[in-house]
């Protein structure tokens, strides 16, 4: 560095940088487990197209569809489009609630409205944030009304419903 | 600048907390103003043992009997319960329910410096807390210190806070959700624990879409402006809280200039003596010579010749001043040059000093031999005379022969081109006839007509 020699200088930024990452690496080697999986082309092919159906990268679907399995969750295939959604929902209740503080609405009208945008947002964050699993709908379906016992077997026998 | 004259302004402060700060901010925020409260529960304590024990007590150089200090209490709980009851959102049923009763005492508790929230839900403290967070975790793209929530506060004169009331302040922070963005959360705090109004808002650091909330400085800097706009438009009142955003940087900015001038100022002289010295220089040497004996000393770098001092203080690098290692080569080249040509000279003076001498030699030589070579040259002469005389006589036959011959030729030649001149004539002739034939047809007609 001494020298100002621009070629010295280069040498020394990349013994340096190769040194700090190396540490890195010690250090998160330490703190994170880390796994190589191999996949064949075809199974490759497979998981990156999946990856991409839901809009995210192969590593980090991979890890989501791993716990997903294991808390018997599904994974959301367009978090983007879901945020949006919510997003309108919450601005709705917002304005509403504004109108209300104003003096616009009617107290009363206003608090009915907000009910019901609450409610609206909790359903939809249960079916679009946390989606059952078709078991827990079919058992939620069969208590409901226990003659779907028969259009279910009807299904499974034909593989086809009359209705 | 004393500290009255600090304040008289809207300033708006921009700071970023961690998720794991964000408990600690709220709490901060919705802190109540301590001296008073101390000196409130003081007064309370103080009128509650005196009114027990049934002695008359001081209160601001005023005696107070027992039952004037139970009085003033029941007052002092009064005037508590009309404020709560003007801050409470809903029905007297319902306050009564949630105040009185002790259903939800901790919502007015906790809500208490609340002016306003948006796009949240929850009322109590640890509600808002626990949607911000929940915000925070469907953020899509995360960092391992990204920022949870960011606090902005808004502060008016103290010479203004006569003038403000809830409602400006809730259509300032209204214009702060409308131009920071609406998808965000926001909650605002009004406090009044200083000489001068202020609010704090918290923001959170992710959207409801999931994409960070950051904003530039150049974009913040925009919103202070919008917001300054607004203010000037819909509260002309609040004339003592109008900044000028960026004047810091703008001084700052100016004694950059000035020194940055100087400099330039500086560098356009030196240039001139450079350019001077340059045209005389015959080498590079004697160039630095020109220029240290004006003033101006080279400095180098590691043994490299780097740049000047201008006047010995401000240093100057030639390559920004367009001398450059090519320049010096050119005045390097030109003392070679210079050098090359002294020794052609040299060479040349002493080739003509050579070819001097040898020419005298030669002409001394010549001297002593003139009578044979004119003797020669005589001789030669004799030779080509004769020679000449020869040539001359076989001309002469030849001549003849072809001279019958050419007359021959030319008398044929004459003969044909009389032939071809009467051949011409009788045609143009017979032309001509035809010719006048027509034009007296052409009469005849036209006199007919």
């Amino acid at each position: 560095m001494a020298s100002g020699d621009e070629a010295a200088i280069r040498k020394a930024r990349q013994d340096y940088k190769r040194k700090y990452s190396a540490e890195w690496r010690r250090q998160q080697r330490k703190k994170c487990k880390h796994y190589t999986i191999d996949y064949s082309p075809s199974e490759a092919k497979l998981v990156i197209d999946a990856a991409r159906k839901h809009k995210s990268s192969t590593t980090s679907f991979i890890k989501k569809a791993c716990f997903a399995y294991m808390n018997k969750r599904y994974l959301n295939k367009d978090v983007f489009t879901m945020n949006e959604i919510f997003q309108a929902l919450t601005m709705n209740y917002s304005v509403i609630k504004n109108l209300l503080d104003d003096n616009i609405i009617q107290y009363q009208v206003g608090q009915a409205l907000l009910q019901q945008m609450d409610k609206l947002e909790s359903e939809l964050s249960t079916t679009l944030r946390n989606p059952k699993l078709l078991d827990q709908l079919i058992i939620e379906a069969i208590k409901e009304n226990p003659t779907y016992t028969q259009t279910i077997e009807q299904i499974l026998k034909t593989g086809s419903c009359d209705h | 600048m004393n500290k009255s004259s600090k304040l008289a302004v809207v300033i708006i402060k921009a700071l970023s907390r961690q998720s794991g700060g964000m408990s600690q901010l709220f709490t901060y925020l919705n802190r109540d103003k301590k001296v008073t409260r101390n000196s409130y529960s003081k007064l309370t304590e103080m009128l509650n043992t005196k009114a027990l024990e049934g002695k008359p007590m001081y209160v601001a150089g005023i005696k107070l009997s027992s039952s004037d200090a139970k009085y003033l209490l029941a007052e002092m709980q009064d005037s508590r319960l009309q404020q709560s009851l003007k801050e409470f959102k809903g029905t007297i049923k319902e306050f009564i329910q949630q105040q009185l009763v002790g259903i939800h005492p901790e919502i007015v508790k906790d809500s208490k410096n609340i002016l306003l929230t948006h796009n949240v839900k929850g009322e109590s403290l640890q509600a808002i807390v626990k949607e911000f967070k929940e915000v925070d975790a469907n953020r899509i793209h995360h960092r391992y210190n990204q920022t949870a929530v960011q606090h902005i506060i808004l502060s008016w004169s103290d010479k203004d806070a006569g003038k403000i009331d809830d409602r400006k302040l809730k259509s300032m922070s209204r214009e702060l959700v409308r131009l920071y963005g609406e998808d965000n959360l926001y909650c605002f705090f009004s406090h009044s624990d200083t000489t001068h109004k202020h609010l704090h808002a918290a923001i959170s650091g992710t959207k409801l879409n999931g994409l960070s909330s950051r904003m530039s400085k150049s974009k913040f800097q925009e919103i202070k402006m919008e917001l300054d706009k607004f203010q000037q438009k819909k509260f002309p009142e609040l004339s003592n809280s109008l900044p000028e955003h960026g004047k810091t940087q703008k001084e700052k900015g100016s004694i950059s200039n000035i020194k940055i001038l100087e400099r330039s100022l500086d560098g356009d002289k030196l240039i001139k003596v450079l350019e001077t010295a340059y045209a005389k220089a015959t080498s590079a040497e004697h160039f630095l010579k020109q220029i240290t004996a004006l003033g101006h000393e080279p400095y180098y770098r590691n043994g490299k010749l780097q740049g000047i001092k201008y006047d010995g203080e401000r240093k100057f690098r030639f390559s920004r001043l367009g001398y450059d290692t090519k320049k010096f080569n050119e005045l390097n080249n030109k003392e070679k040059g210079l050098k090359e040509l002294q020794s052609l000279r040299t060479a040349r003076t002493s080739r003509f000093r050579e070819t001097a001498i040898e020419e005298k030699d030669k002409t001394r030589s010549t001297s002593l031999t003139g009578t044979k070579a004119e003797n020669e040259l005589q001789n030669l002469r004799d030779i080509r005379q004769s020679r000449g005389r020869d040539r001359e006589i076989n001309n002469s036959q030849d001549g003849m022969e072809r001279d019958i011959a050419d007359t021959q030729s030319t008398e044929q030649s004459r003969h044909d081109d009389k032939q071809t001149e009467d051949r011409n004539y009788n045609n143009d002739k017979v032309e001509h006839s035809e010719n006048e034939k027509d034009s007296n047809n052409n009469d005849d007609e036209d006199d007919e007509k």
